[in-house]
């Protein structure tokens, strides 16, 4: 079972992400378990549909569950080793290292910023 | 006509008045204020009060329309039986379907105190709200069983009517009946997905109650489906085998049957309560 709190200063998706992976490794859910349709959970929460389906994307993205097609969403059969993936703290520690070569290159802070502004919006 | 059945079609109405209009409606209030008492202010302490004012008020719009509806039904039957006519000194199939609509006015009413209670519930429930993480189908909430059932009453409604496209009787209306039995079974499954697919529960404390109320409203429903295509079929032979007079007996045992199950979809499952008090003991 999970629970939110709709008062708690923390998004509801970021709640339902950290609920889903709680339960993952408390092993109430199992790799190859099925998950709750976003229908059902947003009913079941009675929040809106878009707020469990970004909770899914989130966690589809760090591999921790996966869709499969018209079958639903299932727990990711490597779930519990990616449960304690942080993608902010993979991109900042990723970002430092690349930083850090372009700074010894002799690029000036506001040229790296303008550079990776210019890289993002192409 | 046997002697006796006149006399039998009285007792029957005021057998359907006692059990529609002052059994169903004990029993429905004694329900009502057990879930408020024993599951609201068990789960919300602090609604206590509200929760009483709101059955304070309940009660007297409910037993006022009891009252009223008892006092129209029984003068209705009690001149019948005086004055030895039909019901309204009109027909007595179609008083009976009068009686039994005006004792559905208290359900409804029924209906609506549930729902105020439990919107009564929700304000007192918090901010949290809790989800079971077990993925659901509709074949948790409709079992097989049941299933057979509808598919066995849809199969002698079929075969009824088949029979008496070829042996008919005055009034029967033919393959327009199928027609009627695809409009029947297309609003009873309407009413199941809207039950399935229903959110309006966050009063319930625990998703497993939501689950278990849920489950048996849509049981009800469709057992109420079957009931309805069985007492079709019925009528239709009763009617056609010239047990004509037999009809009102089926009619009314058959509405009083649908409004004890009507009534009964509003209470909470026993399961409810027991995870309640086990809950409450593990506190």
């Amino acid at each position: 079972m999970i629970t939110i709190d709709l008062d708690s200063p923390e998004p509801l998706f970021h709640q339902l992400v950290l609920q889903i992976k709680q339960a993952i490794e408390n092993k109430q859910l199992q790799a190859g378990d099925a998950l709750p349709s976003i229908r059902q959970l947003a009913a079941d929460l009675d929040i809106n549909a878009k707020t469990v389906a970004k909770a899914y994307r989130l966690l589809e993205r760090d591999s921790v569950i996966e869709s499969k097609g018209y079958r639903g969403s299932f727990v990711h059969s490597d779930a519990l080793n990616n449960l304690h993936i942080d993608i902010n703290e993979w991109l900042g520690s990723t970002m430092l290292v690349d930083i850090e070569k372009y700074r010894k290159a002799g690029a000036t802070d506001s040229e790296i910023r303008n550079a990776f502004t210019q890289a993002m919006s192409r | 006509m046997s002697d006796w059945l006149p006399q039998s079609n009285y007792l029957l109405m005021l057998m359907q008045v006692g059990f529609t209009l002052i059994l169903i409606p004990v029993l429905s209030y004694f329900k009502l204020t057990n879930i408020a008492l024993n599951y609201g202010i068990n789960r919300y302490p602090q609604s206590e009060a509200h929760v009483k004012e709101c059955l304070a008020k309940a009660t007297k719009v409910y037993w006022s329309s009891v009252a009223f509806i008892l006092i129209v039904v029984g003068a209705m039957v009690l001149h019948a039986i005086f004055n030895g006519t039909e019901l309204l000194n009109w027909d007595d199939h179609m008083g009976v379907m009068i009686m039994y609509l005006l004792a559905m006015i208290p359900v409804v009413v029924m209906v609506f105190m549930h729902k105020r209670l439990f919107t009564v519930f929700k304000q007192y429930a918090g901010s949290k709200r809790s989800a079971s993480l077990r993925v659901r189908s509709w074949q948790d909430y409709i079992p097989m069983s049941l299933l057979v059932l509808i598919g066995i009453a849809n199969l002698v409604f079929v075969a009824t009517i088949l029979y008496f496209v070829n042996h008919p009787f005055e009034g029967f209306a033919g393959y327009a009946n199928l027609l009627g039995l695809l409009v029947i079974n297309g609003i009873f499954f309407a009413i199941v997905i809207y039950l399935y697919r229903g959110k309006n529960s966050q009063g319930y404390y625990h998703p497993e109650h939501r689950d278990a109320i849920k489950k048996r409203a849509i049981q009800i429903n469709l057992l109420i489906l079957a009931l309805a295509l069985f007492h079709i079929s019925l009528s239709i032979w009763v009617q056609g085998s010239y047990l004509v007079e037999y009809k009102l007996i089926v009619q009314s045992l058959y509405l009083q049957l649908i409004l004890a199950l009507s009534a009964f979809a509003l209470t909470l499952p026993k399961s409810v309560f027991d995870e309640s008090s086990d809950s409450e003991r593990m506190k």
